[in-house]
């Protein structure tokens, strides 16, 4: 389904939002893990898997923004 | 140093108010990114581009719920720990956490752990519902953290008052407690003693309680009554007794010898009663099939027989003590023995430590010669005529310890009968050694069962050297073997006399345990024996197995009857050679080849041996060559009749050594 010109900026504008938003989701957790709030073998598989996730999030973040930028050719907007 | 370089292994370390906002954020993570994941599909599918980093966001979002669902319950646990057990928490130079196992699972038996200790508290002061609930967790008494947390949190002396509690509840005149639900609740209790005790587990509870509950203990009980009649060891053994699992070395070398020592200086000589004997409740808290303990000591050992390595750490030397464990509970402890179970729990521990292959065994099994045997001889001495008499009375003390003798001197019969053999005609030690173990045999031969044991024993190495013999031709061990048959029959036949019974009854015995010991041989084997192949006997049919089998056992037999014997000696002598003859003539039908000898013999088909099946004629006719005309044989009949002949007299004769004779 193509969508119009405005259309596609107004979704741009919204992910970029949200990128912005959600990229440190989960940067307080992996402080917290930094700050050795919970220590022992199973804080350091968890303290791994969620640095791992931190940046995979924000990599999927920003992925998303470059696909929604090479989106095109657009059908033109509506005649006044 | 990495910031949980304190830690035990298998254990992490919590700071519970990080720790709880920790749980928070990823648990408002995971909810904010399903959110987003649903949004930015949205937006991508929408504008036609590739929703794969939305898919990405999803499977973390996915991970986070996991991982928030498993901080909540580690979180919910920690607190949980914290507030039963405060004393967890650790100060470091990181902060102050909470010590816990890393572990989910053990995590929660840890806090189930806690939740026993605290039922158990309430159960014996009479609580059924607490006590319902502790019973609850029965299976759980296996797991190492439960264990170790229900233990840790009791403490040595709640632990051992336990039993007193429990068995106050069972004493009242209506009972606050049905006997099946202390019961259980002891075996609980013994058996989250031997799981946290073990070593080689991180939630082990290690030396430093053992010692403890070794000095707890020694004290009295029950505890916080003003004067204390009891002592913790009679709690302990009352724990013993309803054991179902193993108990570990470090247990037996502190708690099991702190207990033997107890004894060694308990202020009375008489037995010591664990709890449920002190309240009159052993018909209702003894578990099934376990006799009820007379004596603190008899769980203990009992326990102990469980491992080889737990057996001998009880019967080792103390330091502090002038004689070791062995001596004081084998010869000190005699007298308690002889008034409880006749040693009965002591002969289990002395089977196990003393039956093993190893240097330890051997010194220890040197070490219960000297004490039993020395202790046994003067309670058997010479009569005139090659006879015995015998205090019934005090060889009686550990009459449940002859099995024992039996299993022992049978593991080491080679060295037995080599250092009888070895003995000479004087009183140096080699003499007095044959002594105690002339005396230890004849003490076993009083009893049938271990007297059958010991003939099979014998009858067996005889066979062996038998046919080691027409093997190799060297016949010492069969002669060295004939003489020690000879001799416990010889002892067995006094022995029965000094007792009182009759002759005619010791030549029944005699005869019953010949055909056993000929028995021994199989009826397949003699088949094989006497030339079948081996997969030729097996297809012969039973009828003819039977045949063969027969004729050759019902030599003995029917010679045991024969009349012509007056004297109980020469009938004895007679039927052991026979027996011998018996064993020799089925040996050598194993190595069965045509030679010179046989010819004409019905059992000959020229200078062939005849096909089978064998009819009875040739049957008895191979048996009269074999003792008659087979070179082999003759050559050793001599020695052996000698041998037989003189047994009588080598084993009662030293009885007489110290009378003047």
């Amino acid at each position: 389904m193509a969508v119009t010109d405005l259309q596609l900026a107004l979704l741009r504008n919204e992910l970029r939002a949200l990128e912005e938003s959600h990229r440190d989701l989960l940067l307080a957790p992996s402080r917290l893990m930094d700050a050795d709030v919970w220590v022992g073998p199973s804080a350091r598989r968890f303290e791994r898997e969620v640095e791992g996730h931190h940046r995979a999030l924000r990599s999927a973040l920003s992925r998303a923004v470059a696909e929604l930028q090479a989106v095109g050719p657009l059908l033109p907007s509506a005649a006044p | 140093m990495s910031a949980d370089g304190w830690l035990d292994p298998g254990t992490c370390g919590i700071r519970l108010e990080a720790f709880h906002r920790l749980t928070g954020l990823v648990g408002r993570s995971a909810s904010d990114l399903d959110t987003l994941a649903s949004r930015l599909y949205t937006i991508l599918s929408t504008a036609g581009a590739d929703v794969s980093p939305a898919l990405e966001i999803r499977r973390t979002a996915r991970w986070a719920a996991a991982a928030s669902a498993d901080l909540r319950r580690r979180d919910r646990l920690a607190h949980a720990l914290d507030s039963r057990h405060p004393a967890l928490a650790r100060c470091v130079p990181a902060g102050n956490y909470l010590r816990m196992p890393d572990r989910l699972t053990d995590q929660l038996a840890t806090v189930n752990g806690h939740e026993a200790a605290a039922l158990l508290t309430r159960a014996t002061t009479g609580d059924r519902a607490a006590l319902a609930a502790l019973l609850d967790h029965e299976q759980d008494a296996t797991d190492p953290y439960f264990a170790a947390a229900l233990l840790g949190s009791l403490g040595p002396s709640a632990l051992l008052n336990a039993p007193f509690a429990l068995a106050h509840l069972l004493h009242r005149a209506e009972p606050a407690i049905a006997p099946p639900d202390a019961r259980r609740t002891l075996a609980l209790l013994s058996t989250a003693l031997a799981t946290a005790t073990t070593p080689g587990s991180p939630a082990s509870l290690g030396d430093a309680y053992l010692t403890s509950l070794a000095a707890t203990a020694s004290t009295g009980f029950p505890a916080g009554v003003a004067h204390p009649h009891h002592v913790g060891h009679q709690a302990l053994a009352t724990l013993l007794t309803h054991t179902t699992r193993t108990f570990s070395d470090p247990f037996f070398r502190t708690v099991g010898q702190s207990m033997i020592a107890y004894t060694r200086h308990a202020p009375a000589w008489k037995p010591l009663p664990d709890v449920t004997a002190l309240y009159g409740l052993t018909h209702l808290l003894t578990p099934p099939n376990t006799p009820p303990p007379a004596d603190i000591l008899q769980p203990l050992l009992t326990a102990a027989s469980a491992t080889t390595t737990g057996a001998q750490i009880l019967l080792e030397h103390p330091l502090t003590e002038p004689t070791s464990n062995l001596h004081y509970l084998l010869h000190t402890r005699r007298p308690l023995w002889a008034a409880t179970d006749k040693g009965q729990a002591l002969a289990r521990t002395l089977t196990t430590a003393l039956s093993t292959p190893t240097p330890l065994s051997r010194s220890l099994f040197t070490e219960f010669l000297d004490i039993q045997g020395t202790q046994t001889l003067p309670h058997i001495t010479y009569k005139e005529g090659h006879h015995l008499k015998i205090d019934e009375s005090h060889l009686n003390d550990l009459s449940a310890l002859r099995a024992t003798t039996a299993d022992l001197l049978i593991t080491h019969l080679d060295d037995v009968i080599n250092e009888i053999d070895a003995a000479p005609a004087s009183s140096d030690e080699g003499y007095e050694r044959m002594r105690l173990y002339l005396a230890l045999l004849a003490d076993a031969s009083l009893d049938d069962h271990v007297f059958d044991h010991l003939v099979k024993a014998h009858v067996e190495a005889l066979h062996h050297s038998v046919e080691d013999y027409t093997r190799t031709g060297r016949h010492g061990h069969v002669i060295s073997y004939t003489d020690a048959l000879s001799r416990l029959f010889a002892l067995r036949t006094e022995m029965s006399a000094a007792l009182g019974d009759n002759v005619r009854a010791s030549n029944e015995d005699l005869k019953r345990w010949i055909d056993l010991g000929v028995g021994w041989v199989s009826p397949s084997g003699y088949l094989e024996k006497i030339g079948v192949r081996p997969e030729a006997a097996s297809v012969i049919d039973g009828e003819m197995q039977e045949k063969v089998s027969a004729f050759l056992f019902g030599q003995v037999s029917d010679h045991s009857q024969d009349k012509n014997t007056e004297r109980e000696r020469t009938r004895q002598a007679a039927l052991l050679n026979r027996m011998v003859e018996r064993l020799m003539v089925a040996a050598h039908a194993g190595q069965l080849t045509y030679e010179p000898s046989m010819e004409g013999y019905s059992f000959t088909d020229g200078h062939a041996i005849a096909e089978l099946p064998w009819s009875d004629e040739q049957l008895r006719e191979f048996d009269r060559w074999s003792r008659n005309d087979n070179n082999t044989f003759v050559d050793l009949k001599q020695d052996l009749g000698a041998s037989i002949n003189s047994g009588h007299s080598k084993a009662i004769d030293p009885f007489s050594f110290g009378e003047g004779k």
